[in-house]
């Protein structure tokens, strides 16, 4: 059963179409976890047909088995499968099923546990040996963990997870093109053009040796690997849309020794060597080619209104050459970075009276990526027929330093004064060397037209006044960097083991900055027949050269920006504890602060937090929390307010074994509002003149957000061998907002999302159980949702499974 | 220390303005590391190692007793010891000369004679919270990863190491917790258990990761006792590695103000975990223009009414880009 569960989780994960190999190598990874899990059964196995010994166990042996254990060779053994199917039927929109839970039909391997630990004085390789692994088969969140431990020799850690994530919601980059009357035809766009499917595998391993020894070592090795295709766009003249195909892998290796100077004072070293690499190419993707009149197809891109790609993207039933588009479009990038770190810590308490933490770290990337981007087409504003990048580089660099130290002062048996201290720094200077060739028509065209050929220099190019230089050679440099020193005191003064109180204070001190200086190094035009290139690059400040091309050499966009930022804290806490049956904290933070960084950075701030608990009777907990957030910041024409309220109730009744009943509620209101200026030929009502540019407007932006959540849910066994539950959750969101354009959906502004469930399980023997499970979903979105497609949809999805134990 | 104070009052106008003070810091930190190893190591008390754990400046009801072994407590409490601390990994304490029960709870012989005398020996649940847990950081403060649990949040609001662990009646498997972390954390952290039930939220539930892959329970310097990533960055981009960076063109805001200025962390009621439902007016509650600061406005050919147009279906590389400071790729 064991094998046999374990080669159906190695031979049933994914769902992707495809033959058989490109299944395997696809599973090739998620196999590494399976294969422990064989290796991992084997062992019970293999002991099992040695080791089982005749009536008259150790009392230790016996009471192990009671605890739902075996003891097999000396090793207590706790083992589960569960193995089954899902059966998945859906209504409605399966973009939005996706995005949320794309939980679909087929064979699974539900859960899988397996705990081994050696009888005591056992000499065994491990103390502690626990492995466990779920979702195998194809659910989008699979994951195997396997820890095993040997006291004051090793722990090892070796984890697996891996997470589809589908997304397609029909709002989020939607062009939502509507009826025009400037754009012929009009081509709708009702989804989101901006779909992914990512996939995300992450494999960690930490072993520690020695741990509790006076010198111990630590060795971490982790690898995050992001893939995926994705559709994306790109600006120009008209939006295109690309398939994206991206590929990210962060390998992490990392070791370090700690040392134990004196007895509870550990000094620690750790190296941390972190590679990242990006390759994410783009290539044009169809949305709606049309063919020209040579039979050219051409391709116009997602927005079909309001001028874009052109007025009439049609003439005679063929593409307008006169319109933005693309003929084809490909990038590539190879974005690598390597950020090495090294990190001190120190850990003591052997002064008496005091305990002292204290961590600092050094970090020095260094990232770099080429680009290589060509464009065919037309840009009908500037004339670009045709452009490259090939040659240009990016380059930039991460600098930071993040050192704390805490101190904790015992002053007396209930008194305590903790001090801590942080600074963070970072400085990220980057550059761009942009090598760019822009290619126009022949200088003997009326008009740029995307059918028309390209012009090589010396013949002299159609330039307008719009047009970029023929030579693009800028560079591009960018300096951001920020620190924040933070030192929090506060006394603590434990009145006795039930009540308790602190007091503190908290200073923050943040310096943002940021320097831009772009140069042209230079650019580049060449003559044209009208001049145009000439005046364009003479207004620029650029020379004439006697060849007769123009270059612009010298800054043309420079700026520097510090901010300090001083931030007050006063806090204060309590918490109270009358015995194990009731317990409550509270806590309280004021803010406030000398200056901002955006329009929504609070100068201002409270916040209040509680928690209760109280056990009336040894079966019944009941629980209260509340949560205040408020924020405001009202310089200039800010405006600025927000706040999360939040509070909640829960209760978890168990009378006895057979019945367990659990209910919570929770409600937030999220709510923030400023000032916003914006250009709109539609005025919200109350609009003015925008203060600082009174040529767009300026009104009150608001969000207001209500969420509701209920959750209940009964367990309870029928009979000896039959336990079932039953439950429901429900979300319900309702808000406003400020509305702009009058055409615009609200999306999830608005909507009800319920979850009620079923199941039962059936213990047929002693070690197996089957189990039947029903979980319904139903997502209803209330708010205006224009012409875009419903988001509705309910899904039941039946679970039938078998779990054996032992 | 002469270092730190020059750092405060550095001239805003210098050349080694944007220079963060790596040197300056460093030495500070190494300083203070010196004077506690010093101090430390001038303490003739210390210099040996202690027979208890609570060997300093703990109350001890235990002071003059002698160790009796576990094969005694074994004698009266044999339910907790075979049920409850035989296949504990603290059983192992037993496999390395120490004592067993006794390192915890005090050298017994006073308790035995006094005929089982609960005020001979260290009861925990007769301690406050801070000092419960100062027994069990005797041995466990050298994990770097509890070593800041006495200027811990946690700790300041009452919760010990036993409101979360039990040495005789765990019921997770991990590292002796009362119950499974999940559950464990929801039990005061309702509000967290209602965001990641919202449809587009992390996956906690259904055990993808955990809490304590963010949030180091047993304290941290950071707010809300945050875990960061290599070079300090944002937890966040452990997974969301394609984040990281450096971009040569930042967007300023995603590394000063950090993912939460646009998204929220647990779960949301809005696509991609963001802050508002729309992404045009996360867009324009900044880029609104500010007398005195260079944060670029929306152009006014952004017309807001002219069609319903997502700001980031042509800004694409929002995060950060290498090739555009529009971030357009």
């Amino acid at each position: 059963m064991r094998a046999e569960s374990a080669y159906r989780c190695c031979s049933t994960h994914g769902q992707k179409p495809g033959g058989f190999l490109p299944s395997l190598v696809e599973a090739m990874p998620e196999a590494i976890p399976c294969l422990i899990l064989v290796l991992l059964c084997s062992i019970p196995l293999h002991a099992q047909g040695a080791g089982q010994g005749p009536t008259g166990r150790p009392a230790d042996v016996e009471a192990a088995e009671m605890d739902n254990g075996k003891v097999i060779n000396n090793y207590v053994i706790r083992q589960s499968v569960e193995f089954g199917g899902r059966i998945t039927s859906l209504n409605g929109s399966s973009a939005m099923y996706d995005t949320l839970l794309n939980e679909q039909s087929g064979p699974r391997l539900f859960q899988q546990s397996l705990i081994i630990q050696p009888m005591a004085n056992t000499r065994a390789p491990f103390d502690n040996l626990y492995f466990e692994s779920f979702g195998w088969g194809g659910d989008p969140s699979n994951a195997a963990r396997l820890r095993i431990t040997k006291r004051g020799l090793y722990n090892l850690g070796v984890n697996f997870r891996r997470d589809q994530n589908y997304f397609d919601y029909d709002l989020l980059a939607n062009p939502l093109n509507l009826a025009s009357t400037t754009a012929l035809p009009t081509i709708y766009v009702n989804n989101s053009p901006h779909r992914m499917y990512l996939r995300r595998r992450m494999y960690d391993l930490n072993l520690t040796l020695l741990p509790q020894h006076t010198f111990s070592f630590r060795i971490d090795f982790s690898r995050n690997r992001n893939e995926g295709p994705s559709f994306s766009s790109v600006h120009q003249g008209t939006e295109a849309l690309l398939n994206q195909q991206f590929s990210t892998t962060q390998n992490t290796l990392r070791f370090g020794a700690a040392w134990r100077v004196l007895h509870r004072t550990t000094l620690t070293f750790t190296e941390s060597l972190q590679f990242l690499k990006n390759d994410t190419d783009d290539t044009l993707a169809t949305f709606n080619t049309v063919l020209a009149a040579n039979g050219t197809p051409v391709e116009f891109g997602l927005p079909w209104l309001g001028g874009s790609p052109c007025a009439s993207p049609l003439v005679g039933g063929f593409a307008n050459p006169s319109c933005n588009g693309y003929l084809s479009y490909t990038r590539t990038m190879r974005y690598r970075n390597y950020l090495p770190s090294e990190q001190l810590n120190l850990a003591s308490s052997s002064i008496p009276h005091v305990d002292f933490t204290g961590r600092f770290m050094y970090s020095n990337a260094d990232a770099n990526t080429p680009l290589a981007e060509n464009f065919d087409g037309l840009i009908s504003r500037s004339g670009v027929r045709q452009s490259n990048t090939n040659g240009t580089t990016a380059h930039a660099s991460w600098v930071s330093e993040d050192a704390d130290a805490g101190v904790t002062v015992h002053l007396g048996s209930h008194l305590r004064l903790v001090e801590t201290f942080r600074f963070y720094a970072y400085r990220i200077p980057g550059t761009m060397n942009l090598l760019q060739n822009n290619f126009f028509n022949l200088s003997t065209a009326t008009s740029p037209s995307i059918l028309g050929p390209v012009a090589i220099y010396p013949v002299p190019p159609l330039h307008s006044s719009s047009s970029p230089p023929d030579v693009q050679n800028d560079v591009y440099n960018r300096f951001v960097q920020q620190s924040t020193k933070t030192n929090e005191l506060s006394l603590h003064y434990d009145v006795s083991r039930h009540f308790g109180v602190r007091l503190g204070y908290l200073y923050r001190n943040i310096f943002d900055a940021h320097q831009w200086l772009s140069t042209s190094n230079p650019d580049t035009y060449y003559p044209d027949p009208k001049g145009t290139s000439t005046t364009t690059c003479l207004a620029a400040g650029g020379a004439v050269n006697p060849d007769g091309t123009c270059t612009v050499v010298g800054p043309f966009d420079n700026e520097n920006e510090p901010i300090t930022i001083q931030q007050h804290w006063a806090i204060a806490g309590a918490w109270y504890r009358m015995s194990e049956k009731f317990r409550v904290d509270g806590e309280l933070r004021l803010m406030s602060a000398d200056n901002y960084l955006t329009r929504i950075d609070p100068r201002s701030e409270r916040q209040y937090r509680a928690n209760a608990s109280f056990t009336p009777k040894p079966w019944l907990t009941l629980a209260a929390n509340l949560n205040l957030r408020e924020q405001r910041n009202l310089t200039q024409d800010f405006n600025y307010n927000a706040h999360v309220r939040n509070i909640g109730f829960s209760a978890i009744a168990s009378p006895n074994r057979r019945l367990t009943v659990d209910a919570a509620y929770n409600y937030t209101n999220t709510a923030q509002s400023n000032n916003l200026c914006y250009a709109g030929t539609f005025v919200a009502p109350g609009s003015t003149p925008c203060v600082n540019d009174n040529t767009i407007n300026e009104v009150l932006g608001f969000y207001s957000n209500h969420t509701h959540y209920g959750s209940a849910s009964v367990m309870f066994k029928p009979v000896h061998r039959v336990s079932a539950a039953l439950g429901y959750s429900i979300i319900n969101v309702d808000g406003s907002e400020l509305i702009l354009n009058v055409l615009q959906p609200l999306g999830p502004l608005s909507y009800r999302y319920h979850q009620p469930l079923a199941n039962i399980g059936v213990q047929l023997t002693k070690q197996i159980e089957f189990r039947a499970g029903w979980n319904y979903y139903q997502y209803n979105e209330n708010s205006f949702i224009g012409p875009t497609a419903p988001r509705y949809f309910h899904a039941n999805l039946t679970n039938l499974s078998l779990k054996y134990s032992f | 220390m002469e270092d730190c104070r020059r750092e405060s009052k550095a001239n805003p106008d210098s050349a080694t303005y944007f220079r963060p003070p790596a040197r300056k810091w460093f030495r500070c930190f190494a300083l203070a590391s010196a004077f506690f190893l010093c101090s430390a190591a001038a303490l003739p008390a210390t210099t040996p190692p202690p027979k208890q754990p609570d060997d300093q400046h703990l109350a001890d009801p235990t002071a003059g007793s002698k160790f009796v072994g576990a094969d005694t407590c074994k004698g009266c409490h044999s339910d907790i010891y075979e049920k409850n601390f035989a296949n504990t990994p603290h059983a192992a304490l037993l496999k390395d000369g120490k004592h067993g029960c006794e390192d915890c709870h005090g050298a017994g012989s006073a308790h035995v004679d006094g005929g089982g005398d609960k005020t001979k020996i260290i009861v925990f649940s007769s301690l406050s919270p801070a000092e419960a847990s100062r027994r069990c950081m005797v041995c466990h403060q050298s994990n770097l990863e509890n070593s800041a649990f006495s200027q811990s949040v946690h700790l300041s609001q009452g919760v010990g190491c036993l409101s979360c662990h039990s040495p005789h009646h765990a019921a997770a498997p991990e590292a002796l917790l009362i119950k499974s972390q999940t559950q464990l954390c929801y039990g005061c952290h309702a509000q967290q258990k209602a965001e990641f039930a919202r449809p587009y939220r992390h996956r906690v539930d259904v055990g993808l990761i955990k809490c304590s892959d963010c949030h180091n329970p047993h304290g941290s310097f950071h707010d809300r006792q945050l875990r960061s990533a290599d070079g300090g960055m944002e937890v966040c981009t452990k997974c969301h590695s394609e984040k990281v960076g450096p971009f040569s063109f930042e967007h300023m805001p995603v590394k000063q103000e950090g993912c939460g200025g646009c998204h929220t962390p647990h779960g949301s009621t809005n696509p991609r975990q963001l802050r508002v439902s729309q992404v045009n007016m996360l867009c324009l509650q900044c880029h609104s223009p500010i007398a005195n600061r260079d944060t670029p406005e929306a152009p006014s050919f952004h017309n807001q009414s002219a069609k319903y147009q997502a700001c980031t279906l042509c800004h694409t590389q929002i995060h950060g880009s290498n090739f555009d400071e529009f971030f357009f790729r």
